[in-house]
């Protein structure tokens, strides 16, 4: 019990009224008898904060537990934003770099992060920056861009090996063009 | 150094199989270019190279600082990467050599 009051003090110390206060995991209210005792044992000044801080740690399971420090960082940022955005960019650079081998892996695997950063969003969004949400949306973007330019050139590439045409139709593009050209005597 | 760069570039999958340029030949040439500090030569090779560059490094001082329209110029500047790579994909395609 000791521990779970100590974070409580911290996060009463250190919170204004507009951060979000700590989570206290739900396996160690599982094994309290009487939560709410607890609480008001710790801060008897103000039972309706304690109120509300009760009712929001119900509420949040996701996020909040990662931070321990909520007043130095007032707005956290959603999980694996970062990691969309870049992912979506690397997608269409490696595809310029190494052919289009990596790019629709890494397009793929940024589109699959997409669906869990929206729901943490969505589920609370005065917890997290509104920057990182349009870091998620730009991600998304060029992940979408990426996907469709690589899968475009890989598909043409597969056609290409399974057909063992050696050279590309598109070579012959020139050629058929200067016909077509030659045959209209202009 | 850029000599040894220059002989031992690694070989293109896309291009051994197909037989024609990837999206993405010519880039190791521009960069031993650009390394060399023959700028038109490496635009002549593959002109999304500098754009690519100044992408990666807003993208950087993005992730590190937030600007406030950083998603904004990163996405307008993913989309001309883009179209610049595909048009110049296509135009190599024809045997049109712009630049």
């Amino acid at each position: 019990m000791t521990t779970e009051n100590d974070n409580i003090e911290k996060g009463f110390e250190s919170g204004n009224e507009n951060t979000p206060p700590p989570v206290v995991p739900e396996s160690a209210n599982t094994g309290m008898n009487s939560p709410v005792e607890d609480f008001s044992a710790v801060t008897d000044n103000n039972p309706d904060t304690v109120n509300q801080a009760t009712a929001k740690t119900q509420n949040q399971t996701i996020g909040g537990a990662t931070k321990s420090s909520p007043a130095k960082q007032m707005l956290m940022r959603l999980p694996n934003a970062k990691a969309i955005l870049t992912l979506g960019i690397l997608s269409i650079v490696s595809l310029s770099c190494c052919g289009p081998f990596f790019g629709p892996i890494l397009a793929i695997i940024a589109l699959a992060l997409v669906p869990a950063a929206k729901r943490a969003y969505r589920e609370n969004p005065d917890m997290y920056a509104g920057s990182s949400m349009g870091n998620v949306n730009a991600g998304r973007i060029c992940a979408i861009i990426g996907l469709s330019v690589g899968g475009l050139l890989l598909i043409i590439f597969i056609i290409n090996m399974i057909t063992g045409n050696d050279g590309m139709q598109f070579s012959n593009v020139e050629e058929m063009y200067e016909e077509i050209w030659n045959a209209t005597d202009y | 150094m850029l000599e040894m760069l220059r002989h031992n570039l690694i070989p293109c999958p896309f291009k051994a199989v197909t037989g024609c340029d990837c999206p993405g030949c010519g880039m190791q040439r521009s960069i031993v270019e650009l390394l060399d500090g023959n700028f038109l030569q490496s635009l002549h090779y593959y002109p999304a190279l500098l754009p690519l560059i100044l992408l990666f490094v807003i993208l950087v001082f993005h992730l590190r600082f937030q600007f406030r329209y950083g998603t904004l110029i990163l996405k307008i500047l993913f989309i001309f990467n883009t179209g610049l790579i595909s048009l110049n994909f296509i135009l190599k395609l024809l045997n049109i050599h712009w630049l």
